[in-house]
């Protein structure tokens, strides 16, 4: 499925042009043929490239759902069907998947879609998904305490109550009362629902909001007026744990009116009103993300995994329970802050606070005794209270904002002297770590690393062979080349030969670019497209989110010849899209990312798959994709691509060095092989 | 069976003018999907050295120029094909021509 458009082989290495350099050069009759010396280019010895595979997910809680409020429903419970899990992770925003390899637990995926956090153990052909809740003892939101159980099965008597005429008086302004719908049933001329029963509050104060509540989720609590039960006016009307508000009138009969979604849903229930505040609930229950954000961030820390999407506490993941950061109590409590991009190294867990601060973690917290494993100690920031008397590290104004974090070897002082560094719009700041705790206190963490080769895409950094890859304002860079090739252009991108694909990227989508070293290569997504349409017309899925159109890519094996140094090529830009062929299926990525399932480094592409009803209709919805070398001929078709070689220009060699010479073009030879799978033909493949 | 186009263009002309085409001319030694003795697959990388591309198409640029495509200061090749295959070689052959000491104005 993956084609190749223009891979641009210009005289790097693997297809060099001009005159073949191991040869003498050879003087002929200018007018006679030129011999193979004039124009040759050697091909290098590409892998093939990595096929794709789509991974059928299968759900083990398909069910799992959180309200509109963001709030859980209990296991078991009747979730509206576009709240579920399954809906969630087909339908909702991506926002970020990292691999994550637990301490005794499945090495997997996990993933934020739609605020929500998803745990994807890839198999060979699908992936087992798993929502995961993140629960919050300091949850802002609140949720009635218990669900009291089904009834046996049996017939039962209606509640007095179940009559309009029979209506239970509540009499306070505040108040709880106890009820069931068990046995309850529907009278002739009420408004639709069934297993109903009825209370009636007087209004006290005119003026005042009213709240009822009812303790079970996805239960509605209707309000009226009116005398008779098929002669009422609606007032309000809400489904739990939304709770149903309205502007009392004083001496005013308000019916309240309880019921279940279906009668096989009946069973008891606490309804609760409260005058001027929401009724007050017992329970803690844990919350969502917000859905809406495109990108949020993840890094593994020894054993757990951090989600962060810098509007919610972080995610906690230990393989096994998610909770959310601890950021109440004394300093020796306070856990990952709120942030964004993240990186861990060095025993510390580092994240980006408030734009441009860099707040550490500290394995000092192990020294705290409050924590039965010392990896425990790696969420710990002690540091937030410690740095120069009680501050986070700022990166420089003049820098523009953090874009990117990551550690790297310090392999010399032109890669900056610390382990840390901290990329921005417009340069890079170094922090050395490998100091004492005392010396760190007061350091002179900042160095100025690098300016003016800003980085963009925090997920687009790759470290390969010593150096660092990413995207930056212009193309692609690499950090050392950009330090150490002081005596050069340092300053222009690595990617000119590709700079078709990559120069109409829109600047503001920079940072959803993400990259991966695999197969020797590094891919990386380019061409994204922002969906900002919020109307209805358009699926969830589409909505408020960046996919992208193809990839770029860089092969090293091209180059890699025992005893020489070349430079890499690119290989030129890869789409899986139908952007190249429309036979192709359409699939826009998301994300790239690389994980270790058991011992096997995988690369997958988090995206969309388009479908079509018969209408003609397009859905997108989200879906796992493998590249793997299994899949090399992986679809029905043959493989399209496409070569440019720069342009010749027949100098040197027998032609003196005088390169304005005009030549006629009479002849060329190819040599051509590895004449592989990838390329039977369609109707040879079904025969 | 593979498939590979070839196309040429002189010194910066804006459009490809194609060369040669190969329809389904590569192809794999050997039956794809074939079995031998073992359950061992009976197809082995196909391969092709030195395929000639003939001569270029007297081709021209008909409205700014007027010139001979094939003829030029430098070259650009594009191949563009179906199936993986790898370029392993790849040469131009062109004949030197005597330059007068100035050249014809551009027609307009």
């Amino acid at each position: 499925m993956i084609a190749d458009r223009n891979r641009i082989y210009d005289g790097f290495v693997s297809l060099e042009a001009g005159v073949d350099a191991g040869r003498a050069p050879v003087l002929i009759d200018p007018n006679q043929a030129a011999s193979a010396e004039n124009i040759t280019f050697r091909g290098g010895r590409p892998n093939p490239r990595p096929g794709f595979r789509q991974l059928t997910e299968f759900f083990t809680n398909p069910e799992h759902g959180f309200d509109s409020q963001g709030v859980e429903f209990p296991e078991g419970s009747i979730v509206p069907g576009n709240l579920t899990a399954q809906y969630c992770y087909q339908n909702d925003v991506f926002q970020t998947i990292l691999g994550y390899s637990p301490h005794n637990g499945e090495d997997c995926l996990m993933a934020l879609i739609g605020g929500r956090l998803f745990k994807i153990v890839p198999m060979v052909n699908s992936a087992k998904v798993t929502e995961i809740t993140v629960t919050d003892p300091n949850s802002p939101y609140l949720r009635s305490a218990g669900h009291p159980p089904p009834p046996v099965p049996g017939t039962y008597p209606p509640p007095p109550n179940d009559d309009f005429a029979n209506q239970q008086f509540l009499t306070d302004p505040n108040g709880r009362v106890d009820g069931t719908c068990v046995g309850a049933t529907t009278e002739a001329g009420e408004p639709p629902g069934t297993n109903t029963v009825w209370y009636r509050w007087v209004g006290l104060t005119t003026g005042t909001r009213q709240y009822f509540s009812v303790n079970q989720p996805g239960w509605t609590v209707d309000v009226y007026t009116g005398a008779a039960v098929n002669a009422l006016t609606l007032v309000a009307t809400a489904i739990a744990p939304i709770q149903v508000s309205f502007i009392q009138n004083a001496g005013t009969s308000y019916r309240v009116r309880v019921r279940p979604p279906n009668s096989g849903a009946a069973a008891e229930f606490t309804l609760k009103w409260n005058a001027g505040t929401p009724v007050e609930l017992n329970y803690p229950a844990p919350y969502r993300n917000y859905r809406w954000s495109p990108i949020a961030f993840m890094v593994q820390a020894d054993k757990f995994l951090i989600a962060q999407d810098g509007i919610s506490k972080a995610i906690i993941f230990d393989g096994k329970v998610a909770r959310r950061s601890n950021l109440e109590g004394m300093p020796d409590t306070l856990e990952v802050p709120t942030g964004t991009m993240m990186a861990y190294g060095m025993g510390r867990l580092v994240v980006v606070v408030n734009e441009r601060d860099v707040a550490f973690g500290d394995l000092y917290g192990s020294h705290l005794d409050k924590q039965t494993d010392p990896a425990d100690s790696i969420i710990l920031f002690t540091e937030r209270t410690f740095l120069a008397g009680g501050f986070d590290a700022a990166i420089p104004f003049q820098q523009g904002v953090a874009t990117g974090i990551q550690f790297f070897p310090q392999l010399d002082t032109s890669t900056g002297n610390g382990q840390l560094l901290v990329f921005a719009e417009r340069g890079a700041a170094s922090f050395n770590l490998a100091i004492d705790r005392l010396l760190w206190q007061t350091s002179q963490f900042q160095i100025l690393a690098l300016l003016t080769t800003g980085l963009r895409g925090h997920r687009s950094v790759s470290a390969v062979n010593e150096d660092m890859w990413f995207r930056s304002d212009d193309g692609f860079r690499s950090f050392r080349q950009a330090r150490s090739d002081s005596w050069g252009w340092a300053h222009i991108p690595l990617s000119t030969n590709v700079e078709q694909f990559i120069n109409a990227d829109d600047g503001m989508l920079l940072k959803f670019c993400s990259s991966i070293y695999f197969d020797n290569r590094i891919i990386a997504t380019c061409s994204p497209v922002w969906n900002a349409r919020t109307g209805t017309d358009l699926q969830p899925s589409l909505r408020g989110r960046v996919y992208h159109q193809g990839m770029v890519v860089v092969d090293f094996d091209v180059l890699s010849s025992f005893g020489t140094k070349y430079k890499p090529t690119w290989e030129g830009h890869w789409t899986i899209g139908n952007e190249f062929q429309s036979s192709l299926p359409d699939i826009k990525i998301a994300q790239l990312v690389t994980a270790n399932i058991e011992g096997v480094t995988r690369a997958f592409a988090f995206g969309m798959k388009e479908s079509r009803d018969g209408a003609g209709r397009v859905t997108y919805q989200n879906q796992l994709y493998e590249l793997s070398f299994e899949d090399r001929d992986d679809f029905s078709g043959a493989i399209p691509w496409e070569i440019v070689t720069r342009a010749f220009d027949f100098k040197g060699g027998n032609q003196g060095t005088n390169q304005f010479t005009e030549n006629e073009l009479y002849d060329g030879d190819i040599w051509i092989s590895e004449i592989s799978q990838g390329g039977i033909a369609p109707e040879t493949q079904t025969t | 069976m593979h498939s590979l186009k070839v196309f040429f263009r002189p010194d910066n002309y804006p459009s490809w003018v194609l060369w040669k085409d190969f329809p389904n001319k590569f192809s794999l030694i050997g039956q794809p999907q074939g079995l031998q003795a073992g359950g061992l697959p009976s197809a082995r990388p196909g391969f092709a050295p030195r395929v000639p591309l003939g001569k270029p198409p007297n081709a021209c640029d008909p409205i700014s120029t007027s010139r001979r495509l094939r003829r030029g200061y430098h070259f650009q090749v594009k191949f563009v094909g179906q199936g993986h295959m790898m370029i392993e070689m790849f040469r131009l052959h062109a004949q030197r021509l005597v330059e007068k000491s100035r050249s014809i104005e551009t027609p307009r």
